[in-house]
């Protein structure tokens, strides 16, 4: 049977905050997106390309997520080569982890807004490029969040160290 | 190339008499758009000499006409509709569509033609049309009739005495079974209890209700019939008792469907004999709308007409000889090209051959202003490589060109948007194969790790699930790149535009903060101490200042947001990474997965084949999809907010378009 020391316990759970928070935050944005966009393509099912690309949006905050718990678990020897993990280096995972997964979050407000803009572009379509720049707004502070998993990462040597 | 099509704009004089000669020639060159020469009207330069247009006189009668045509091929759809291909068949192996060959006819001759097909139509369909409707009326009475008398079916009274008498009125229906108390007691006050009521149950919460009463008391017991919610049944004119009713009611519908069928047969063969020449006719008429409708657009002055439009550079030649040809010299024509930079100009796209099925992502997005950057050819270079590298797989990339190529020989014979689709796909899923050799994706890991094809490892660069971080860098290093691209042609752009302080001030100092890391990373590999090493200093020292003052001079207050949208979009890409990653690492699941399903006795081998089977497929399809969108999302967002506006009208030819009829030669 092969023994984990808790600390790569520890960061396990911070990849899996990491994906699993972040998993609902995108599940929910783009559930949301996806209703008002049916009702789009329900008047115009030409409009389905743009409406398409709009509801993909709310999934970058999982694919952060998920890049943030392939981090954590290639610093901490879960994935790769296996490396001593200690209870404080595990808790960083795991606040590492919590970062990206609740800034995944944000992805609720983003689906809010793709959804609204698929309004936009049912009526204008001309209006698709901004209805997108709107859209992303909300993954400026996703991106912060994963920008921090990286730098605590870094700076505690459990990644490039 | 990288710039849509030049154009010029085009007026032409031309003798109000010929105008019609004219119109009908620039459709058939399909070469113009026609502007609207009534805004003109209120110019001061032009409003003097201009005047509003007629109308076509013959817009009416081919407005009529349509309609009717219309009217009847509605009908003909409704009764023998036309056969039509299925989503699969239309993607792959659709139906060539079927041209019906017509000799060239127009004007006063073609709406001759139409009143006396119309009147044949007329002659054979209008009459069983006109019964089919009535017969369809009478079964839909005849069966709402029925669905009341089976109510009533239990009950063996002939229908004939429940009638109004001189005295006495009857009303026979059903309610609420938790109403008949109410109804009891408020009939004995309005009626002074001078009624009868015999009521039996049709199910738990309905019963059959008759009711009695004297004719003066019918008007109240009416109202509060009314109020309670009791639906009457009418059973006037009907004898004998419910089952015999209900029998004669059916077989009376069996012979109106008799007779519908009989009336629908002539109405096919009329369909059959018309049909063809109605469709062909529609499409004339509509060809002859769109000449007279054009009309409208232009602008008389005195014996003379304006026509005003844009015409493509490479054909204004030819279109100014066919107007002077048609016009026997009698025109006055000028072409030039517009510098006023308030007029909206039509863009064409103008693209190698390859390229041109790429525009409908551009168009997707937005079409470009004419002076500005035609975006589609980096565009589909960059999809295809951001779309390799996020599916990364080889067989995923073979079934992938599969498709776009059966797609290509399939609908996108007869369908433009199925064409472009297969092209990308083909394109894409040739590009995937590469990348997938690379990181050695062949259904994952099935082809090396199971089945132990091992000389395929040679054809690899990278294992994206070992070298994850090597992956991450290299795609945040492609990020950059496509960033950078995309900010010099912001700078091209704004050079052009001579905005030249946007074009220094806006993006450049991103470029230079790259310059600084890379004169920060080459001092910590020269020697210290050593003049290098000084230069490097004055270097960095110099590019620092100077990308601090472009950020602020660009961006003032916002300074900092610009920093932090920079970084967030350069993390954007890490994107690529993770759904390759993504690939590789549920291709690896399905693989596992089916290995352990093998051991299962005697049936393993058939449940290793369904998983592999339906885990691969559902893989390459949602990383098909994803990799789509993902990377249509980089080039929108990231890369087209460095130089790309769009907001350009697309060029819309006056054209003759023949989708049902074809010339006869």
């Amino acid at each position: 049977m092969i023994e984990f020391s808790l600390g790569v316990g520890l960061a396990a759970l911070g990849a899996g905050l990491s994906m699993g928070i972040a998993a609902i935050g995108a599940g929910i944005g783009v559930g949301i997106a996806g209703a008002a966009g049916a009702g789009v393509i329900a008047e115009d099912p030409k409009k389905f390309g743009p409406v398409l690309v709009l509801q993909a949006l709310p999934q970058t905050q999982g694919i952060y997520g998920f890049l943030g718990a392939i981090l954590i678990m290639l610093g901490a020897g879960i994935l790769g080569a296996a490396v001593e993990v200690s209870i404080p280096l595990g808790l960083i995972c795991l606040g590492a982890g919590i970062t990206t997964g609740l800034g995944g979050i944000t992805a609720i407000g983003q689906g809010i807004t793709a959804g609204a803009c698929m309004g936009a572009v049912a009526k204008r379509p001309e209006s698709f490029g901004q209805g997108m720049v709107l859209t992303v707004m909300s993954e400026t502070f996703a991106v912060f969040s994963l920008l921090i998993l990286i730098l605590i990462l870094v700076g505690a040597k459990v990644l490039g160290g | 190339m990288f710039q849509p099509v030049r154009m010029n704009k085009l007026q032409a004089l031309v003798l109000d008499e010929e105008k019609n000669l004219v119109i009908k020639k620039l459709h058939e060159l399909g070469a113009v758009q026609i502007s609207d020469c009534r805004d003109k009207l209120s110019h001061p330069d032009w409003g003097d000499l201009l005047e509003s247009p007629t109308p076509s006189p013959l817009l009416r009668k081919i407005t009529t006409a349509h309609m009717s045509i219309n009217k009847w091929l509605d009908l003909f759809q409704t009764v023998a509709p036309e056969p039509t291909d299925s989503f699969f068949r239309f993607l792959f192996n659709p139906s060539k569509p079927k041209k019906i060959p017509m000799e060239e006819i127009d004007g006063e001759n073609l709406l001759e033609r139409v009143e006396s097909i119309l009147q044949k139509v007329v002659h054979s369909t209008q009459h069983p049309s006109e019964q089919l409707e009535k017969v369809r009326e009478d079964i839909s009475s005849l069966q709402s009739v029925q669905q009341s008398i089976l109510k009533l079916e239990q009950i063996e009274i002939d229908l004939a005495y429940i009638e109004e008498t001189a005295i006495t009125s009857v009303y026979l229906g059903t309610t609420l079974t938790k109403n008949i108390e109410i109804i009891t007691t408020e009939l004995s006050e309005l009626t002074e209890q001078t009624f009868l009521l015999e009521h039996t149950p049709l199910s738990p919460t309905e019963s059959l209700l008759i009711i009695v009463c004297l004719n003066q008391h019918a008007s109240s017991v009416s109202n509060f019939l009314r109020r309670i919610g009791f639906e009457r049944i009418e059973t006037s004119g009907y004898t004998g008792t419910p089952g015999e009713v209900l029998r004669s009611i059916q077989n009376r519908i069996d012979e109106l469907h008799e007779e519908k069928r009989q009336l629908k047969d002539q109405v096919v063969a009329s369909s059959d004999k018309f049909k063809e020449s109605l469709l062909a006719l529609r499409e004339l008429l509509q060809i002859e709308r769109e000449r007279a409708d054009v009309h409208g657009n232009l602008a008389l002055s005195g014996p003379l007409c304006m026509i005003e439009g844009w015409v493509p550079h490479k054909v204004t030649r030819k279109v100014t000889q066919e107007i002077e040809s048609i016009t026997g010299g009698l025109s006055v024509i000028k072409v030039a090209e517009s510098h006023n930079p308030d007029e909206k100009i039509p863009i064409l796209f103008d693209n190698p051959p390859f390229f041109r099925h790429f525009e409908i992502l551009t168009r997707l997005y937005s079409p470009p202003k004419y002076n500005e950057i035609d975006p589609t050819i980096l565009l589909s270079i960059t999809f295809l490589f951001f779309f390799a590298i996020m599916v990364t797989d080889v067989l995923y990339g073979v079934i992938t060109l599969i498709l776009g190529i059966l797609m290509l020989r399939g609908g996108g014979k007869y369908s433009k948007t199925i064409k472009d689709f297969g092209v990308i796909l083909s394109a894409g899923g040739s590009a995937t194969i590469i990348t997938g050799m690379a990181t050695g994706g062949w259904f994952g890991n099935l082809a090396i790790d199971f089945m132990g094809i091992t000389s395929l490892k040679n054809l690899m660069i990278i294992d994206p699930m070992v070298d994850v971080l090597t992956f991450l860098i290299f795609a945040v290093i492609v990020g950059i790149v496509h960033l950078d691209i995309g900010i010099i042609l912001g700078i091209i752009n704004n050079i052009k535009n001579r905005e030249i302080k946007k074009a220094f001030t806006e993006n450049l100092w991103l470029i230079l903060v790259q310059i600084l890391f890379a004169l920060f990373y080459l001092k910590t590999h020269v020697p210290s101490g050593t003049g290098t090493v000084f230069i490097i200093n004055i270097l960095i020292g110099l590019i620092a200042l100077a990308t601090l003052f472009l950020l602020i001079v660009g961006h003032k207050g916002m300074s900092f947001f610009a920093l932090t949208g920079a970084v967030g979009d350069t993390l954007s890409y890490a994107r690529l990474m993770a759904l390759g990653l993504c690939t590789a690492g549920i291709a690896l699941t399905v693989n596992i997965l089916a290995k352990m399903s093998a051991g299962v006795p005697l049936i393993g081998i058939l449940f290793l084949s369904l998983i592999l089977v339906i885990g691969h497929i559902f893989n390459w399809v949602i990383q098909i999809m994803g990799a789509f969108v993902h990377g249509i999302r980089l080039h929108y967002v990231e890369f087209f907010g460095r130089f790309y506006s769009g907001g350009g009208d697309e060029f819309i030819p006056f054209a003759l378009k023949r989708e049902v009829t074809e010339l006869k030669t």
